[in-house]
């Protein structure tokens, strides 16, 4: 057969077609290069031409044609014994027989294509003694479940000889010296000696491997053992992942991980979270690392965490640019759960919880009805007027209120509208797993039920979800398998406002027979599900399949494809009546939108790994390539005068609103990688990873880009001279260096294209509908954002590993970021004047700590202690031109990014507290002249009031950001017998938030706030000489003293800016947005405890189950804080818009949540 | 040998999969940014923008058509100026004729983004596709359409560079050195942005060089007027073969390029507008501006070229107009605008009334303010103009029984507005002359006159000054008056004097003075109210422009 590149058809059609056609001829590849495979030495034929060779020779050439390889002792085969053999095509076993004709030796085919050489009758040792032939050795290997391990090595310590285990985990040496030592090792369990000492029967146990150097991790596009890793990663298994009551990856993964810092974006059902490994690497693109889930790229979102075996964390470019353009923000790696139990297993866990809200409206400082008139009557009276305050005054303002309200009915309502928002929140969690492995292979499969009512009414969701992972092994040489799992998500969003505590909720008066009081305004009736729905229901299905083919021919070399997908499709669905419709559209009926989102996502990988010992060299090697195709269609549409009463869009609706119905994204990458390690002696490493990518996102200029990495190791604890020292297990330096990137760049920024706007029509719109526009011009040359990485780093292991850990430290220059370089206006864009570019450079680094110990181990008492703590800083080092030489930075609201400071500092007025004679708020004053000219923040050493002019043209430079500058947790575990008890604390420090809710309610305005700070009641500014903690309550913020910019003033540090005084006010102090109102986020958070009982083993067999544990704890117990805000943890983390982290506007808290489960194994 | 087939059939396959994978088609987007223009309809949609761009501005305040009427206005001896008010406009600053700063960037930016839009689809047409972008389009289309849409793209271009070279350059000086540089000049889309930050920068004598080009190119490529098998569209407010050569005639007047031998003056292209235009004077002078009500065209018979305002999908971009209330005192958009009568609707902002010097030299008032026969008698007084009373005569005696005090607090004297433009009810969505036929004949008056035809001049301007000559107010017919006009009697500025009168706050005075070589005078201002050099300012009128603003300026410093 002759192929060549224009037999490929599929490469000049559509690329949907081409690619799955890449992936059917990989499949044709394996099966053509798989067929001629037989099983056996006695089928598997070769020929051999030897003359005066010796053993040695005879089995390299048996191993480099075939997959076997060859195990003997050295002190009894003499390998260099001289043999010939010419043999034609004949199986392997007569070519042996042959060989061995007349030598002292014998063969004997073992499982995993071993060939044992061994020599006949009694055989001499190294001192020439003659030992006696042992009777054989035989035993089971299981797990600490019970489970039968198949594969598990065993080898006659100091010797190449040994076995492994069969598909019942049972084992048989024939030739064992007496006083020889067994090893028993296993991937990803705890190596085990055990000496022979004349028995003939060992069965053994092996302990997994929670934190010791045996441990396996997986990197990209394969595993590695710990010890051989250079990269900096963090691994999590899957234990640790079903503890808290969340159903979400994400919430389970906080604070488990040096390096990466998860925070929950709201307390609602299915709130997004926000992840950053090592900080901020971006201004603009986005920094969220890349996952990998079973080797396709998506999001973590919905996934069981009962299903994932483990989670790795690759945070350094060593491990990370094998990922190429999207390793810059870090990777993380999630490996679902495979059977590998020979009897089978299945697993029932169930959980129940409540939750409720952390905080109240009085514990964060609301005033009540009594408080709230107290300070708007005395910001009246303050300000000179003395009729008294009527809430017809605020309402009126408000078209829809149509039945009036008077003071007194005001005052005599108290409501609890905190109560109408929020409930007592419960979940339910239930999932049954089954897993079987045999030889041939394993399946796993797993149900998953998760039911959720936060603690926000209306707000719920619903999860049902399955899996089934299978493998399969047709023939010795090759490993199929499937990964599917299917996401069904609904729910509900509910919302949360805040009300006038004197506003009444309820009417049983009201004449339009809702039973709410002003219905068309009132936010409680606005979220009722009689009168408004928020639905959203997702299909998701990820999954894909895999081959891995042992290459027969080529010792160690394997090659892998793997075809993946993740579909989802998003339906929303939005319904508001017409009795709760505002009144300014009357008469339009009910309204309604829908929406629909597709999303789409290929993947597809071919690569070759090449594993291979030569004496003191270990190589392996990986190199491949990989493409991802994904796009996302989107339909919405809303109508108005809907026809029926289901909560629905219905059929036919009056009037049609918006419809849309377009692909509104589409991405493509193709990449090629590569990855080689070295070690030699068992203790000196070095690696090299490189990756070519090439992506949609550029144009065909800038398209590819190549990100090489470049690491070494030293395993110091293998030197003699530590050897020696029995309290060292492990030391091991570890550096590295090298670049990756950042490939969440905006779309459309490469290419220069129109826009056909109505916007920019002209005439009648019936006959010519747009004109066209110029919209944006293309930068060519825009890439990727490129982050060089240096890593230094220690894994050690002390007192047998009862201490283990890692110390690093890195450092992250990002070069190239994308940032919009403005245009002069003669550009005539209609897009906006601007061009991206990659410009604009920033370091961060920090240094990582972890450290996992077992303080104490004996008989039924165990205690351990996990902890990590990771700190982070960043510095820009330079922006545009533009915003450099102007000094003047990104400035986005309250905050400001500028060179020679950290990423998004806040630029808010420094507060200077209240002035004890004149009753106001103060700020530090700053050299305005000088920072204008310079772009130097300093003050003069005056405070002058807070007026709104003052406010906006006063900055401060204290570089606080609401970033983290550390982060981490602390897990301490303890057994006893059958008890087990978990704590997990969670914290984060120095950043810092501002809380807009506390800012906005802090001042009497002319009441329009709903709520009010309650302190301000007793501790706002009376009179003069009163140092108090608010200044003087004044109506509509408008005060008598106020400041007059230019005014002549000789006293002072400027010469210019003096105090006014107007009789009954007349400076505004309205916008109070100062750093009076920017705290501390530090906290430390009880995450949660977990008390759990293992019922005893002998009471399991009586029962006939195999395990069975229940359950309590608690989530979010306790939280350390001297923010005084709902939450230091949330925040909306939508980095690029204004609103975004560190900007508290008053959301709801997370909940406090107790569960009560049980985990039942047959 | 049977293994080494597998090593080198796995070999081979592997390295073709591997190969094969580096071609570009992968990455081909499904959905790219689309090119705009695929069809002659398409095509269609490429001059839009251009007048969107010059009658709506970006976001409705910076289109260059009232952002130039309302400077000139403010800024020449016509507009008179209500002390103490600074609404909207910068007005202490344009009164004083401060070109320190400019008064509104947005009128900058909304040009270039007109021209750069332009300039993508004539690089389209003339360079991409060789000037043949629709090779399978008939012949009829390739005429009528495309060769219409080119001319149309070469006409708006003209007419925003010369918005901008008036703008921002010093007026142009015939028989000068023209090699004043400042304004970027863009005929192509940059390609980069290296390009953008360093572009050429043209001097006066280039660009109306390029005005002049464009605007001959247009002429050459425009219909007469509307035929069917056109795109439905260019009926309404687009520009045609005639309002090119009323600009061309502009431009050649600023040039200095009168009349003469040939095409390439100024009078040459106004005659053949006057003789094969089929273009005539309205009835009233306020039918100009009415006839429109709730139609899409303006069936003036004197319009030219008009603005179109009168879609209501429009209204959101129909603010440009919004500056011409800065002389009009009315509130137009609301439902309940309209200029004087009924609909009249006050607004604050309105400070710029006509000047007081300039209504005695058009000899309507007298030495006190009060009316002249010469304006009772003019149907454009009455029609076109809006006169107010101080507030102090508010309980005077022999007050006329239909006059309107003006309402500003400040106003104790009489003024007089321009109410042109909103008279209707609906005047949001009143569609505004640009170039109608009063201007050409008004020109060609001048010109005729300068070149000595002065009986010629006379004619033409009988027909501006019998139209608005009221019989019954003045008891006679206009041919009997004193004020028929013979080549004996006309004189210079008469011609001046009749211009304001007609064209007021509608097309450009200080233009018109420029093209004159005449003074720009102070108006109601005194020497010592106004930047120094900037009283009478005399040709060449030196200072009278402003300079690009330092935000733009910025950019090509720092390259």
């Amino acid at each position: 057969m002759k192929l060549n590149r224009n037999s490929l058809s599929f490469f000049k059609d559509g690329q949907l077609k081409k690619y799955y056609l890449i992936m059917r001829l990989t499949w044709l590849l394996i099966l053509i290069l798989t067929l001629p495979i037989s099983a056996s030495v006695w089928s598997q034929t070769m020929s051999v031409k030897l003359k005066n060779s010796t053993l040695q020779e005879l089995f390299v050439q048996i191993e480099k044609s075939s997959n076997y390889r060859f195990f003997y002792n050295n002190d009894d085969v003499d390998v260099n014994q001289r043999i010939s053999v010419d043999i034609e095509e004949k199986t392997i076993g007569t070519i042996l027989n042959s060989a061995l004709e007349g030598l002292p030796y014998s063969f004997k085919e073992l499982e995993s294509n071993l060939i044992l050489i061994e020599r006949k009758g009694d055989k001499p040792i190294s001192n020439g003694t003659i030992i006696q032939k042992q009777n054989p050795i035989s035993g089971k290997v299981t797990d600490s479940s019970g489970s039968a391990l198949p594969g598990v090595s065993i080898v006659i310590k100091g010797t190449t000889t040994g076995t492994i285990t069969d598909v019942n985990g049972n084992y048989f040496i024939s030739i064992v010296p007496d006083n020889s030592i067994l090893l028993f090792s296993f991937m990803g369990m705890k190596t085990q000696e055990i000496t022979i000492a004349g028995k003939s029967t060992i069965n053994v146990t092996l302990a997994e491997e929670s934190f010791g150097i045996e441990e396996v991790v997986a990197i990209g596009y394969g595993t590695k053992k710990k010890i051989d890793v250079l990269g900096s990663v963090a691994s999590v298994s899957s234990e640790d992942l079903v503890k808290t009551s969340s159903s979400s990856v994400l919430n389970a993964l906080q604070g488990r991980a040096s390096g990466i810092q998860i925070s929950q974006q709201s307390g609602m059902a299915g709130s997004d979270y926000t992840v950053k490994i090592r900080g901020i690497h971006s201004i603009n693109s986005g920094n969220d690392p890349l996952w990998i889930i079973d080797g396709m790229p998506g999001s973590a979102n919905d996934l069981n965490p009962s299903d994932i075996q483990s989670v790795d964390v690759l945070k350094d470019a060593s491990a990370t640019a094998i990922y190429g353009s999207r390793g810059s923000n870090g990777v993380i790696i999630i490996t679902t759960k495979m059977g590998k139990s020979d009897k089978g297993e299945i697993s029932f866990n169930y959980k129940s919880g409540v939750s409720n809200v952390m905080k109240t409206p009085s514990d964060y400082g609301y005033a009540n009805t009594t408080q709230w008139f107290s300070v708007i009557d005395e910001a009246r009276k303050n300000s000179g007027i003395n009729t008294p305050w009527e809430p017809m005054d605020i309402l009126n303002i408000n078209p829809d209120i149509v039945k009036p309200l008077s003071r007194q009915e005001a005052m005599n309502t108290n409501n609890n509208w905190f109560d109408q928002f929020t409930r007592q929140g419960t979940f339910q969690d239930m999932n049954l797993s089954s897993s079987r492995g045999t030889d041939k292979g394993s399946v796993f499969f797993s149900v998953n039920y998760y039911n959720q009512k936060s603690v926000i009414r209306h707000d719920d969701q619903r999860k049902i979800s399955g899996r089934i992972n299978a493998d399969f092994k047709p023939v010795k040489i090759l490993n199929l398998g499937a990964r599917v799992n299917i996401i069904n998500t609904t729910g509900n969003s509910g919302s949360y406002t805040k009300m006038y505590p004197w506003r009444p909720i309820y009417d049983a008066n009201d004449l339009e027979g809702t039973g709410y009081w002003n219905v068309h305004s009132n936010q409680v009736a606005q979220i009722d599900s009689k009168y408004n729905l928020n639905s959203n229901e997702t299909l998701r299905g990820i999954g894909g399949l895999y081959a891995e083919l042992s290459i027969p021919f080529i010792q160690g070399l394997s090659l892998r494809t793997e075809g993946s997908f993740d579909y989802s499709i998003r339906n929303t669905s939005n319904w508001q009546s017409a009795k709760i419709r505002s009144l300014q559209s009357p008469n339009d009926g009910s309204a309604a939108g829908e929406g629909s989102k597709t999303y789409k996502s290929e993947n597809y990988n071919l690569y070759s790994k090449y594993n291979r010992t030569f004496g003191n060299h270990d190589i392996s090697a990986t190199i491949g390539t990989e493409s991802t195709r994904s796009n996302i269609y989107n339909r919405s549409m809303s109508a108005k005068y809907l026809l029926g009463s289901y909560q629905e869009l219905g059929h036919d609706p009056g009037f049609l609103g918006s419809m849309e119905g377009r692909q509104i994204y589409e991405d493509y990458l193709r990449s090629y990688f590569g990855r080689a390690d070295y070690k030699f002696k068992e203790k000196y490493l070095l690696g090299i990873s490189i990756r070519r990518d090439g992506s949609s996102r550029f144009s065909p200029a800038s398209r590819w880009g190549n990100f090489t990495a470049y690491s070494a190791g030293w395993i110091i604890s293998e030197e003699s001279f530590l050897k020696k020292i029995e309290s060292i297990d492990l030391i091991k330096l570890r550096g590295s260096f090298g670049q990756t990137g950042n490939n969440q760049v905006a779309f459309n920024r490469s290419f220069s294209y129109y826009v056909n706007s109505f916007d920019y029509s002209y005439g009648s719109k019936t006959l010519l509908s747009a004109g066209t526009r110029l919209s944006v011009l293309g930068n060519p040359e825009l890439t990727w954002e490129t982050t060089t990485s240096y890593d230094l780093g220690i894994d050690y292991g002390l007192f047998k590993n009862r201490i283990s850990g890692s110390v690093a430290w890195y450092l992250q220059d990002v070069n190239g970021l994308v940032l919009a370089q403005p245009l002069p206006q003669s550009a005539g864009l209609a897009g906006g004047n601007e061009i991206w570019a990659n410009v604009g450079r920033i370091i961060n680094k920090g240094f990582e700590f972890s450290v996992s110990s077992i303080n104490f181990n004996n008989k039924n008492f165990k205690w351990t202690t996990d902890f990590n703590i990771t700190t982070n800083g960043n510095k820009v080092k330079n922006l545009t031109n533009d915003l450099d030489s102007y000094h003047k930075g990104i400035w986005m609201n309250k905050w400001y990014t500028r060179t020679g400071g950290p990423v998004r500092a806040y630029a808010l007025a420094e507060y200077a507290g209240v002035d004890p004679e004149k009753g106001v708020d103060l700020i530090w004053e700053i050299d305005k002249p000088l920072f204008d000219a310079t772009g130097e923040i300093k003050r003069t050493g005056r405070k002058i009031p807070g007026t709104d002019d003052n406010v906006s043209n006063t900055f401060s430079d204290t570089k606080k950001t609401p970033i983290p500058t550390y982060f981490g947790g602390l897990n301490n575990t303890f057994t006893y017998k059958g008890f087990d008890l978990s704590i997990m604390l969670t914290y984060s420090g120095g950043n810092y938030i501002y809380d807009s809710e506390k800012q906005g309610i802090s001042r009497a305005g002319y009441g329009e706030w709903p709520a009010i700070n309650a302190e301000m009641v007793a501790e706002s500014w009376k009179k003069p000489g009163d140092n108090a903690k608010y200044a003087q309550l004044r109506w509509q913020d408008n005060y008598e003293w106020g400041w007059d910019t230019n005014a002549p003033n000789l006293n002072s540090p400027t010469k210019i800016g003096d105090w006014t005084f107007t009789p009954g006010g007349g400076a505004s102090y309205k916008s109070n947005q100062h750093s009076r109102y920017l705290y501390k986020g530090d906290y430390v958070r009880v995450k949660y405890i977990e008390f759990g009982y293992n019922l005893s083993q002998n009471l399991c067999k009586k029962i006939s189950i195999k395990d069975l544990r229940i359950y309590v704890s608690g989530q979010n117990l306790f939280t350390f804080t001297k923010y005084p805000g709902w939450d230091p943890e949330l925040g909306d983390s939508n980095w690029g818009n204004v609103g975004g982290e560190g900007y508290a506007s008053g959301d709801y808290t997370m909940s406090r949540t107790f569960n009560l489960g049980a985990s039942l194994k047959f | 040998m049977k293994s080494y087939i597998h090593y080198i059939l796995f070999c081979g396959l592997f390295s073709l999969i591997i190969s094969s994978c580096q071609n570009e088609k992968f990455f081909e987007l499904q959905r790219p940014p689309e090119f705009p223009w695929k069809s002659v309809s398409d095509f269609e949609m490429a001059p839009p923008q251009a007048y969107n761009a010059a009658f709506y501005g970006l976001g409705g305040w910076g289109g260059c058509y009232g952002e130039d009427l309302t400077l000139d206005y403010i800024l020449s001896d016509v507009g008179g100026f209500i002390k103490g008010t600074s609404e909207g406009l910068n007005a202490d600053q344009l009164n004083l004729r401060n070109f320190t700063n400019p008064p509104d960037n947005s009128t900058f930016e909304s040009n270039y983004t007109g021209i750069n839009s332009i300039n993508a689809a004539l690089d389209w047409f003339y360079e991409t596709s060789n000037g043949d972008p629709f090779p399978t389009a008939s012949e009829f289309n390739k005429e009528k359409n495309i060769k219409r849409i080119v001319g149309e793209l070469h006409f708006m271009r003209a007419y925003f560079y010369f918005s901008l070279v008036r703008h921002n350059h010093p007026a142009y000086q015939p028989g000068q050195v023209n090699d004043f540089k400042a304004l970027p000049y863009i005929i192509h889309v940059p390609k980069s942005q290296s390009e953008i930050l360093s572009p050429k920068f043209g001097t006066t004598q280039e660009f109306y060089d390029l005005i002049e080009a464009d605007l001959q190119k247009a002429v050459e490529m425009l219909p007469q007027k509307f035929e069917t098998g056109m795109h439905p569209s260019y009926q309404y407010g687009r520009a045609n073969k005639f309002a090119a050569e009323a600009l061309l005639a502009r431009v050649y007047m600023l040039m200095g390029k009168h009349s003469g031998a040939g095409k390439n003056n100024a009078l040459a292209q106004l005659d053949d507008i006057i003789q094969n235009g089929q273009y005539e004077l309205e009835k009233n002078p306020i039918d100009n501006f009415t006839k429109d009500k709730d139609s899409y065209t303006n069936e003036s018979k004197e319009n030219i070229w008009y603005a179109f305002y009168a879609d209501a999908a429009n209204m959101a971009n129909g603010f440009s107009d919004l500056k011409k209330s800065y002389y009009t005192r009315c509130f137009p958009w609301n439902d309940g605008g309209g200029g004087k009568g009924v609909h009249f609707n006050y607004c604050g902002w309105h400070q710029y009334f006509l000047s007081e010097y300039m209504c005695k030299r058009i000899g309507w008032w007298d030495a006190d303010s009060t009316l002249t026969i010469s304006a009772k008698r003019d149907k454009r007084f009455e029609q076109t103009y809006y006169f107010f009373l101080g507030r102090n005569k508010y309980k005077g005696e022999g007050v006329p029984p239909d006059s309107i005090y003006d309402p500003h607090p400040k106003v104790n004297y009489n003024t007089l507005y321009v109410d042109k433009y909103f008279r209707e009810k609906n005047t949001p969505s009143a569609n505004m002359p640009v170039i109608r036929y009063a201007e050409i004949l008004l020109n060609r008056t001048i010109l005729r006159f300068r070149a000595g035809d002065k009986q010629g001049a006379a004619d033409d301007l009988n027909q501006i000054r019998k139209r608005a000559w009221d019989d019954k107010v003045a008891g006679m017919d206009y041919e009997s008056s004193t004020e028929f006009l013979t080549g004996s009697n006309i004189t210079e500025e008469i011609i001046h004097t009749e211009r304001i009168k007609e064209l007021s706050g509608e097309v450009e005075w200080i233009p018109y003075l420029q093209s004159l070589q005449l003074p720009i005078t102070l108006g109601d201002r005194k020497e010592t109210e106004v930047v120094p050099g900037m009283g009478v300012v005399n040709p060449p009128y030196k200072g009278w422009y402003w300079p690009i603003s330092p935000q733009e300026l910025q950019f090509y410093l720092s390259k």
